[in-house]
Order: C-alpha cells, then sequence, then structure tokens
C-alpha cells in the first residue's frame, strides 16, 4: 500500500528516530521481524517450524498492536497463498518458514512469480533432506536460487551473514520487491537466525519505487477492472509474458549483484562461501594471514543474481578457489560456471559439511593449508 | 386520443441470440408455453440455436424463465407492461468458455446481477481458483485474482485483512474446495473470514474431462471410477457446507440448486443474502450450488438436470443449514 503523505511524513519521522539509535541487541529471527515491521510490511502469514519460529512470536506481538494484520495460518502452502492475495491488493507482505516449509510453499511462490507480485519470503535453512535436523545449514541453495517451484522463474535471493545484514537485507528484499514486481527470498541458515548481535537499524529507502496502480483494491468506480492472475493458455502470449520475466531478471543481473571481498587482492587462494560458512571462512581468512598465507574471502550476498562482477577482478591472474558450504556442494557449480564464463579455468575444490553440522575456521584453515602444500587438485 | 382498452395485451419483447446461443434446449425445457423450439438452420457453433416459433408472442407471458435458464445469456425478454427485463446483466463480458448447458454461466449470470444490484460492484473482488470457474475474471467486469487450485479462501484472506471496506467472494468448485482445498476452507470457516464462498457442487472434475470428484455420489460412473463410485474403492461423497456451518466463524450456509427457473430464482435470492451477511456479520457465508456437468456427467443438459433432481438432492439438500444471528438478512 502506498502511503499517504501523512503517514509517509510520520514514517520518515521514525526513521530518523532509528537512525539516532545506538545499537540494540537481537536474536538474528528478532532483528528480521523488526526490519520487517520498519519497511512498513502490512501483514505477515506464516505458520510455526523450527528454528524460524521466533519471527512469527515477535510479529504476533509487535505487529497487530501497529493495526497491521498477523495471522498464523493453517498450514505453509495456505500462509503463502495469503501472501499471494495480499499482494495482489497492493500490501507490503511477508511469510518466513524453515526448509520444509520453504518446500510446501514452492507452489505459491512460482504463482507469485507468474502473477509479478512482490513479497518477502524469509528461509531460515535446517539440514535436510525429508524432516532432516532443525540445526543450521545451508542445502537449500540450490531450491532457492534454481527455481525451486516449477516453471522456470527466478527471484533475488539475499543471504545475511551477520545480525546486522538479516535487517538491512530485510529491509533491501522488501525494496527489490516492490522495484522488480518479485518475490523475494532471505536464505540463512538455523545458526545465525538464532544469535545474538548488536544491530542498528537503517532507515527505509522507498525511492523510485513504482505505484501499485495493478493491485485488485475495487475498482472505485475510476478505473477498469484490475487481474491479478498466472493463467496464460496461448503458448505465443505465455513466451511472450515469459519473455518480459526473463528480460526483468537479465536487469536484476545486470543491477543487483551484491558481494562482499576480503583480502581477495593479492590472495593465491580464494575461498568463497556465503552466509555462516562466509562468517567463518572470513575468521580462517584472518588467521591464516597472520601466518603469512595469501588468502581471501569472497562472500556472495545475492545468491540470485549470482556475483559474477566480484569474480571479474580476480579472474585477471591465476588463482585457486576454494568454496566452502554447509552442504555437500551446491553453490560451487556456480562458482565454476562463472569461472568458464569469465574464461578462467583456475582450478576451484570444495569443503563442506552436512546435517547441520557447522565448520570451524581451525578445520576450513586446515583445509586451505592441505590445497596449498598438495597443489590442490581438483 | 383514446386510452387503449383495459383488455389491450401490451406484447413482450423477446430475443434469442443465435450467434451466442450454445443448443443446450434448457430454455425449451423452461417455457410453460411450449413456444421455444429448436431452429432448422445451424449457426457459427454448429449447432441449432433456438428460437420463439413463429406466431407465438402473443402467447408468451413475459415469464423470463428462457432467459433465467440460459446458462450464456443469450436470451431476453423484457416484460413491458411491468417494466421488467430478463437477460444478460451489464457487468456481464466476454464469450463463456462453459459447455452448452452448463451451470456456472447461470451461476455468473447471478453473481453479475446481485453486485449490480447491491451497487457494490466497486469494492468487490473476485477470486477464482483452478478448475472450470479460473477463467470467472473473463466474464464478470470486477476486479479479480485468479488463485491456485484450492486456496481460493487463503487468497481470499490476504485481500480482505487490511482492506475491510472490500467485498470478496471466492467461485470454487468440488475438486477446488472439497478436495484439494479442504484446509484451507474449513479454516477459512474457523478463523471467521467476512468472505462470500460461492461452492459449485458438480460432483466432478469438470476441466479435466471427468474424474471421481470428493463430492460425486455412490454409484457415479466417472473416467475413474468407471464402474460406479464404490466405498471400498472411493469412499463416500463429502458433504462440505453441513461441516462448514458447524464452525464457530461461518455465520450463514445455505444449499441451492439451479435445475430449473424457480430453483435458480431462489438460488439468486441466497447469494443476495450471503452478500448482505457478509456486510452485516463479517464472518463466513457460503452457498454451497448443487449443478449439473453434463460433458462429464455425459448427459443431454436436461437429462443432467433430470440426473440431479433424481440422485444429488437426497444426499445434498437444498435449504438454509445455518441460519445467521438475527435471522436470514434482508
Amino acid at each position: 500500500m502506498t502511503p499517504d503523505a501523512g503517514v509517509g511524513v510520520l514514517e520518515a519521522a521514525k526513521d530518523a528516530e532509528a537512525a539516532a539509535e545506538g545499537p540494540v541487541l537481537f536474536k538474528g529471527c528478532d532483528a528480521i521481524a523488526e526490519a520487517a515491521i520498519r519497511s512498513g510490511m502490512d501483514a505477515y502469514f506464516a505458520y510455526p517450524i523450527t528454528p524460524q519460529t521466533d519471527i512469527p512470536e515477535y510479529l504476533a506481538e509487535h505487529l497487530p498492536p501497529l493495526g497491521k494484520t498477523f495471522t498464523q495460518a493453517n498450514s505453509e502452502i495456505s500462509a503463502i497463498n495469503m501472501v499471494y492475495g495480499a499482494a495482489g491488493a497492493g500490501l507490503r507482505v511477508m511469510t518466513s518458514s524453515s526448509s520444509p516449509g520453504i518446500s510446501l510453499k514452492q507452489e505459491g511462490i512460482s504463482y507469485i512469480a507468474g502473477a509479478e507480485l512482490p513479497c518477502v519470503i524469509v528461509n531460515v535453512m535446517r539440514g535436510g533432506p525429508g524432516l532432516g535436523t532443525v540445526y543450521g545449514s545451508q542445502e537449500d541453495y540450490w531450491q532457492s536460487v534454481k527455481g525451486g517451484g516449477h516453471g522456470g522463474y527466478r527471484m533475488p535471493v539475499l543471504a545475511p551473514a551477520t545480525v546486522q545484514e538479516c535487517a538491512d537485507l530485510t529491509m533491501l528484499c522488501f525494496r527489490l520487491a516492490d522495484l522488480y514486481r518479485t518475490p523475494t527470498l532471505l536464505c540463512l541458515d538455523g545458526t545465525l537466525g538464532q544469535m545474538w548481535e548488536n544491530v542498528r537499524f537503517k532507515p527505509r529507502d522507498d525511492s523510485g519505487l513504482p505505484s501499485k496502480d495493478w493491485a485488485t483494491t475495487g475498482t472505485r468506480g475510476v478505473r477498469k477492472p484490475n487481474l491479478v492472475n498466472s493463467i496464460i493458455i496461448e503458448p505465443l502470449e505465455l513466451e511472450a509474458h515469459n519473455r518480459m520475466l526473463h528480460a526483468r531478471y537479465a536487469r536484476m543481473e545486470k543491477e543487483e549483484q551484491r558481494w562482499e571481498s576480503f583480502a581477495t587482492e593479492d590472495a593465491d587462494l580464494v575461498i568463497v562461501a556465503f552466509g555462516l560458512a562466509g562468517r567463518i571462512a572470513h575468521t580462517a581468512v584472518e588467521a591464516l594471514r597472520k601466518t603469512g598465507r595469501k588468502v581471501g574471502l569472497l562472500r556472495p550476498i545475492s545468491l540470485f543474481p549470482f556475483p559474477i562482477d566480484g569474480f571479474r577482478p580476480l579472474s585477471k591472474r591465476l588463482r585457486r578457489y576454494l568454496v566452502v558450504e554447509m552442504n555437500a556442494g551446491q553453490m560451487v557449480e556456480d562458482v565454476k560456471r562463472t569461472l568458464f564464463d569469465l574464461q578462467c579455468l583456475d582450478p576451484v575444490s570444495f569443503y563442506g559439511r552436512q546435517g547441520g553440522v557447522i565448520p570451524t575456521p581451525e578445520e576450513i584453515a586446515e583445509v586451505v593449508v592441505r590445497e596449498f602444500t598438495q597443489g590442490g587438485a581438483r | 386520443m383514446t386510452a387503449p382498452a383495459t383488455t389491450e395485451k401490451i406484447l413482450p419483447r423477446v430475443e434469442f441470440d443465435s450467434v451466442e446461443c450454445k443448443g443446450c434446449g434448457l430454455c425449451i425445457e423452461a417455457c410453460p408455453e411450449h413456444i421455444v423450439e429448436f431452429a432448422q438452420v445451424f449457426n457459427h457453433r454448429g449447432v441449432h440455436p433456438t428460437r420463439l416459433m413463429e406466431d407465438t408472442l402473443a402467447k408468451c407471458t413475459a415469464c423470463g424463465n428462457c432467459a433465467v435458464v440460459c446458462p450464456d445469456g443469450a436470451v431476453t425478454v423484457e416484460n413491458l407492461r411491468k417494466h421488467l427485463r430478463y437477460g444478460k446483466n451489464r457487468l456481464r463480458c466476454g464469450e463463456m468458455h462453459y459447455c452448452p448447458g452448463c451451470d456456472e454461466g447461470t451461476v455468473h449470470e447471478l453473481l453479475a446481477e446481485v453486485i449490480d444490484e447491491l451497487g457494490i460492484r466497486d469494492v468487490t473482488v473476485g477470486v477464482a481458483s483452478v478448475g472450470c470457474t479460473v477463467f470467472a475474471y473473463r466474464y464478470i467486469d470486477i476486479d479479480w485474482q485468479q488463485a491456485a487450485h484450492g486456496r481460493a479462501t487463503s487468497v481470499a484472506w490476504g485481500i480482505e485483512c487490511q482492506h475491510p471496506e472490500l467485498r470478496v467472494f471466492t467461485l470454487q468448485g468440488d475438486g477446488d474446495l472439497a478436495g484439494i482445498g479442504i484446509g484451507e476452507t474449513f479454516h477459512a470457516a474457523a478463523r471467521g473470514d467476512p468472505t462470500v464462498i460461492i461452492f459449485l457442487n458438480n460432483a466432478i472434475y469438470g476441466m479435466t474431462g471427468g474424474q471421481l470428484a470428493p463430492t460425486t455420489m455412490m454409484g457415479q460412473k466417472t473416467t475413474t471410477s468407471p464402474t460406479g463410485r464404490n466405498r471400498q474403492v472411493h469412499g463416500y461423497p463429502v458433504t462440505m457446507t453441513e461441516a462448514l456451518a458447524l464452525q464457530q466463524g461461518c455465520s450463514f450456509a445455505v444449499r441451492a440448486t439451479v435445475h430449473d427457473a424457480p430453483a435458480i430464482r431462489k438460488t439468486k435470492k441466497y447469494i443476495r443474502q450471503a452478500f448482505l451477511n457478509q456486510e452485516k456479520n463479517k464472518s463466513l457465508s457460503v452457498l454451497e450450488i448443487v449443478s449439473s456437468c453434463p460433458s462429464g456427467w455425459k448427459l443431454e443438459p436436461i437429462d443432467a438436470h433430470k440426473y440431479l433432481v433424481q440422485e444429488m438432492l437426497s444426499v445434498y439438500k437444498p435449504g438454509v443449514i445455518k441460519e445467521p444471528p438475527g435471522g436470514m438478512p434482508r
């Protein structure tokens, strides 16, 4: 819902107040919930699942007093379809879940992508497949960036590594959703969701966002009826629609790549890791640098679009890459593809832990040292 | 100038649109004066369109039954004496994809009429979910959202949760509402969402070509119950409206049918009451409409209505199942 001037002024005042605030101690999940409120979220729908239940619990307490909607749906499927309806009615809207629940939402996400509806989906990942474990993992990378649901759609996927980023990227998800009329996915592991850190909430940025004149809010006697829809039976019409969507994805790939580079310039070996694995790898790089090893870190923040531009300066000379993930090797495929696209034949190796096991910095440092001494054969 | 003699009859205006007509013949069956017939010629659809028999206009009582039962709005009757008009409502648009004799077109007309007569067109949002009703957005000129199979009531709640001024209704089939979406439907009743559910129960999956539905009758043959529904293989039919009526958040539950003109007129009254109840009680109103699927049932439209009356109405009994607090809305 586009706020009217009065509300806008009010929220700007609140933002200024927020900006003046000192850092506050927040849990990852709570920071996401609070950032969503500060993004002007109108409605939130979800179903409980560990390890993200802190988000609905926080919002159950803080959202209704603002006159906003909190609904605990009867299932994840129901929740994502409430998101569809609310987004279609022009609301700023979010749902959150954890891996098995995100699987349940996939049909709805595909419909949302097809119908071009802006919304935010949060996946606080846990170990799988199946019911798996409640401990954090990164096993949903493929599901997150390669569609997940049917029909070949894409959506921005952002992966925080700190509680501060949980807050910042939640707000960015809302912005990108409205900017591109797309679902957006915030993707973090369960450990980060449960981690406490200091956060400073940033002011909300609504600059340049398009109006939602397509929303189904009743014709009000002033316009032609609107339709929120994902069914396009005629192949040529659907092809044209899909081409439009894919042109939008191409624009995201051009405009919305995000990553963090740390000590990569002179690095002989670059670790590539996202989210919590990236954060742990950061500690490992710091330790290795102290021993004189030329190691750096490239941490993708946007998983889609994948930050090929982050690799571009690195590809100018021969290096070695080590991809570290909390899964059996998923993002490593995109790293290899990216280097191939950059006509870079540097060796890429992989190290991963699975099932909710978190690698230690020492463990990663050990793998790096082995790479150096053994030549890092693929 | 002399006043017209009181005995002089003012003839009605009757129009049969031979292009729109799909040749189902329901108007022939509905005419109490037996003055409607099939034309000898074919129209562009390859069917004989119906028409008024030659020189019979004087016999026409302008009851409007032929127009009321026409699913495609192809018949217009104007009673010039009483200033009554039966035919396509102005909110209707598009040529319907429904098969000849399909009751869904009739329900579209009733919905359009009620929305128009209540003057709520500007604040009404329809939700059409997967099944034959998914293209409903093409036929009534209001805001629509198309929903995934079974999820209409969840989508409806999303639309209305921050927009209490909107009048949201869902148009759902039996597979959608009583099969894949039973959880969504049930919880809409439990929450007491201010949605109007229009539930078209034709005891079959129409869009996919006539498979067994949750509401298929015992013994009824479908493509996935070729020897008839039996208890061992398929279990029993689901009676959803009674189940929904048991929930506190459902304030109005009624079952109607559309097999003939009087039934259709009654159904329109119920639709109107459902929308009035939505405004008054801000909780769930459900209107089940027992309807036929001639194509899926592999019956002529008139025979399909006979089957509906003989077989379905004993299991899906028409009438008010739950009256709203404070009595029926007016």
